[in-house]
Formats: C-alpha cells, structure tokens, sequence
C-alpha cells in the first residue's frame, strides 16, 4: 500500500472515531447547561491534562516552529521559554481562576469578568476577545491541517479541500458532543501527537547521522551554518524581524493562551485545582519541555542539514515525514500532525461557541432560554465559526507563526482583567476596560499599519499599551466594591469575610 | 498592610524574585549568545544555555505546583464547590 493510501484510510478510521466519540456524547442526558459546556466539571487530572495539551500544541507547535528554527537559526531557541512560561503561569493563576468560577457558577469567563468587575461592557470586551483569538487560531489549524494533506499526498490534494475536509469532521463531532466529545478526542489526540512529535524528532536525528556519514547527529550544529552561513548562529540586528526583542516579545505574548476566553474555559471544567498542578509541572514543563527543547529543536536544527531550500517554511517536518519514514511512521507521524491541529481547532470551537452562546444570545438576546436552547445555539454558533475561519485561512496567507502570534495577541489583552481577579484587587474595570480597548488599538496598529516598530511584535506593543492605560486609569477610578471581593478575593482569604476585616481591607483596597 | 489583599500573601512573595531570576537567566545570556556565538566541542553554547534555562524551569514550576501553599484553595475546595453548586441552582 502507497503512502497516498496510507494516508487516506487512515485519516478516514481517525475521523470517524472523532466522529463516533462525538455520536456517543450526544446520547449523554443534559439538564443543565454546564453538563454541555463544560460536561458536569468532570474532568480529571489525566484528560484535563491531555486535553489543555493537545489544544496547546496545534499546527503552529508542530510545524511553525520548526520551520522557523529552521529558517532563522539557532537563537530562535531563545524563544522556546514560552513553553516553562506557559506552565508557571498556569500554577500560579488557574487554581484561583478555577476556585472563582466554581464557587461563583460562572461558566465563561465573560460571565467571571464581568460579574467580578460589575462592567457589561467588559462581557462585550470578552465575546470581542474571544472572537478575535479563535478566529485567527481556528484558522491556524485549518490551513496548516489543509497544507499537512498537500504536502504529504505529493500536491494530490488542494491545500483548500484538505482545510475544508478537516472543518467538517470537527464540526461534526464538536456539534455534537459540546466539551465532553472534545474532551475525550483531544486525550486520544494528545496521545497520538506525543508520539507522533516523537518520531518525527527522532526520525530527524537518524537521518542526520546517516547523512553525516556516522559523525553522530551533533554534526547538524555545525553543518546549519555551512549550509546557511553566518545567519544561522547569530540573531538579526535590532529592529528586524526576529531580533532579540521581537522574540522576547512575542515569548511572553504567548501567555495570551492561557488568558485567552476559549483556553480559560476549561479550567472551570476542573475537578479540583490540584489538577493543576500536575498539568502545569509534568505536562507544561517536561513532557512539552522534551517535545520542545529536544524533538523540535532537533527538527529544525537538523532540518538544516537535510534540506537547503524549502519553497515554504512551514512545510519542514512534513518533509521529513514525507521523505525519511517508513510506511508505519509516515502514517502514525501524520495522524499525530492532523491530531494537533484537529484538537486545538475542536477546543477553541467547543469552548468559543459556548461563549457566544451564553454570553451573547442568552445574556442579550433570550435571557429566558433553557438550556436545550442554549445547547442547541452553542451548537450553530460551531457552524458559525468553522465558515469564518475557513474564509479566514483561504484570504490570510501569512505563516503559520505570524497568524499564531496575531491570534495570542489578541488572548494577552485579558492578563490585566486575570490579574486583578487573581492577586490585585486595586484594578478597576474601568482600567480593564480602557486596556483591553487600548491594547486592541495597538495590535491592529503596529501589524496593519506600522509593522513591529523597534522590532518588537505587535502582541508586546498591545501588552504594553494595555498595562500602562489600566495602570493609569485604575490609580484614578473607583476600586472593586466588597461584594466583588467576595467572589474572589475572599475564597482564598476566608477572615476578609469576618465584620471586623471588613472595615480594614475595603480602607486599604481604596487607599 | 497585612498582605490580606495587597495583591500577593506573604508567603508567595518569594515567586516573584525566583520568576525574575528565571526570566533574566533565560533571557540575558540568550541575547549575549545570538550576537556572540560560542561553541564548545560540536555544541553551541546557545543551545547549553537554552536546556539550562528549561531545566530551572522545571525546578521553578515544581516550587510553584508542589511547594507554594494555595491554603485557601485546598482548604476551601468542598465549600467552594457548595457555593457554586447553590449558586447554580439557585
């Protein structure tokens, strides 16, 4: 059997079980909309791992990086910190997200914001976040899910109908079993990209040595810079494109992940917030470090010392997989490509339909809808945004690490309304407010129209801008009332709750 | 102030020092690195540099996960989820 086979009935088995699975969670009883949204707070530390994992790790983790490293050079490196970053943030903050959410009922984080901060314009801000994040990152998945099936058929088939191949079965799926289908693909999936990224890092290394005629697969350090030259080993002077401060910023603008409305979700899905803690150190730190700073970097180390042009950077680990694996591999690999993408695209889908759901057609237009209603809106909301993405992917044809880094951009511009729900009590919504608005501004300016100034990306502008207008504008605005307090900053600190607390901490908040 | 609620509690200060010891550490010879590159043997320092850094890294998150004490968290876990559960329902 060919490759081509291969590749096609096994994608046809792995989409009809996403299927299956999402057939199966639809039989499941719904009573109350949480039991559809975030599937009876059920998860546990294993799925919810795998799950947050797998939406994480998407086209942009799989292929965008590598062809990056491979295209840039080694001080791309730097910019793999995100990964550690990405799980210390999670311990820090999802515990009290999650003990927020649980013990307010909140569902999406519009109704946490803008319950917390008693700001309807904030709900408004969230949707618009949300919106702004899953389109772009929806997107991500389709195109580079379309590519994955371009490359690997040999050009048989259209990067578009491989897009939109992979927009239906999510549909389908996510349609139909809400957060409890995705939930259980996105273990599965998790587990076949794990070993997928492993091949394929592995896969590289071998082929290395085997190039270098047995110098062992250090030889790749080396050899990047015969191949490339200079470039290769050294960062661009200051205000280009992947200078040291365009990496740095967009580094941390990664966080917009973990802040962003769709990811957010989930933590209130949690069982307990000790989950978390397992999520963020063995997941986040060493099973993603390994991924990252062994089997990618060696991808797109090595990569160097395999090939010398690519018509496109983003297609290296496919080539990889298309020219040095066996038949086996070569299909394993793949599914574990399309599983990154199909997961994050089924996270984000799940989860940004249900905020539109809830906050935008229950909160605004039928308050009084049950939650068969709600159900069956979050579900044509899924519609909705797969048909927005899917034009997105076709009109936007920038890389996968540009259309990435726009998306978490726009996810970062919520780290200000987290913080001050998490640990600062002296922000204000109308700070929030004025960020969040602010931040937005910067991005779309420093992108559309005067690209990465001082060479630093547009989410690092967008970060910049919104920390210092809600610094400003909460030093000078009411602080949040004591009943605000209650819903968040008093379940970690029970005695604020006593009369003669009360008093002090209100003082001192609004001093 | 008590450090009731003045943003972080006393015993969690330590994570903002250990965060920023981390991010200088992460990015400081990083930078140095990419303008000055180095090789020892067949590696180059960068990438030294780079498994260093995720290594502290792991260190740091198991402080965060396992040594930082979310008192309150653990301590209310039942009664915050009855909370939530009435909230829901009422």
């Amino acid at each position: 059997m060919g490759n081509f086979t291969l590749l096609m009935v096994g994608t046809g088995i792995y989409l009809a079980i996403c299927i299956g699975i999402g057939v199966w969670a639809s039989t499941r009883k719904v009573t109350k909309a949480s039991d559809y949204f975030l599937a009876g707070h059920s998860f546990g530390p294993v799925i919810l791992s795998l799950t947050m994992m797998a939406t994480v790790f998407s086209a942009w983790f799989i292929l965008g990086h590598q062809g990056t490293l491979w295209n840039v050079g080694i001080p791309y490196l730097l910019h793999f910190m995100h990964v550690p970053l990405l799980g210390i943030f999670a311990a820090v903050f999802f515990p009290r997200i999650w003990a927020v959410c649980r013990k307010n009922g909140f569902i999406t984080p519009s109704e946490m914001y803008g319950s917390y901060y008693d700001s309807e314009l904030l709900r408004i801000l969230v949707i618009v976040v949300a919106f702004l994040y899953a389109i772009p990152y929806v997107a991500l998945q389709l195109r580079g899910a379309g590519f994955t099936f371009n490359v690997l058929s040999g050009g048989a088939i259209p990067v578009q109908t491989g897009s939109v191949v992979l927009g239906l079965a999510v549909i389908l799926y996510v349609f139909l079993g809400g957060l409890r289908a995705t939930a259980i693909t996105d273990t599965l999936q998790g587990v076949l990209l794990l070993v997928g990224a492993t091949i394929l890092g592995i896969t590289t290394v071998l082929a290395v040595d085997a190039v270098s005629g047995g110098q062992g697969f250090w030889f790749m350090f080396k050899q990047g810079i015969v191949n490339a030259g200079d470039k290769y080993i050294t960062l661009p002077p200051l205000g280009k494109m992947y200078s040291w401060p365009y990496i740095l910023s967009v580094s941390l603008v990664i966080v917009g992940i973990n802040t962003s409305p769709p990811y957010l979700m989930v933590v209130a899905s949690a069982k307990s917030p000790k989950i978390f803690k397992f999520q963020s150190f063995v997941v986040m730190c060493i099973i993603m470090g390994i991924l990252y700073y062994l089997f990618s970097a060696f991808v797109g180390i090595g990569g160097r010392s395999l090939m010398t042009t690519l018509a496109n950077n983003d297609a290296l680990s496919l080539e990889i997989i298309f020219k040095y694996m066996s038949p086996v591999a070569f299909l394993i690999t793949a599914l574990g490509v399309l599983a990154a993408m199909n997961s994050t695209a089924a996270g984000y889908l799940a989860n940004t339909s249900t905020i539109l759901a809830r906050d935008l057609y229950w909160r605004y237009m039928a308050p009084n809808a049950s939650p068969r209603k709600q159900v069956l809106v979050g579900r044509l909301m899924v519609l909705v945004i797969v048909v927005l993405a899917v034009l997105f992917s076709f009109v936007f044809l920038d890389l996968l690490t540009i259309l990435g880094s726009l998306a978490t951009s726009f996810g970062a511009m919520m780290f200000p309304a987290m913080y001050g729900i998490a640990y600062n009590p002296k922000i204000t919504k109308e700070g929030v407010n004025a960020g969040i608005i602010a931040g937005i501004i910067a991005i779309i300016l420093t992108y559309f129209v005067w690209r990465y100034p001082l060479g630093i990306h547009m989410g690092g502008w967008g970060l910049i801008a919104n920390g210092v207008t809600c610094y400003i504008v909460s030093k000078y605005t009411q602080k949040p009332s004591l009943d605000s307090l209650k819903k968040s900053h008093a379940i970690w600190d029970k005695s604020v709750l006593s009369p003669a607390v009360q008093e002090p901490v209100v003082a001192a908040v609004e001093k | 102030m008590t450090g009731l609620h003045s943003g972080v509690p006393q015993r969690e200060k330590w994570i903002g020092w250990a965060f920023l010891i981390w991010l200088l550490w992460a990015i400081g010879p990083g930078i140095l690195l990419a303008s000055h590159p180095v090789f020892i043997g067949p590696l180059p320092v960068m990438y030294i540099h780079a498994l260093a850094s995720w290594i502290l890294s792991i260190v740091f998150c198991y402080l965060l996960g396992y040594k930082m004490k979310f008192t309150s968290v653990d301590d209310f876990e039942e009664q915050v989820i009855k909370e939530g559960e009435a909230a829901r329902n009422g």
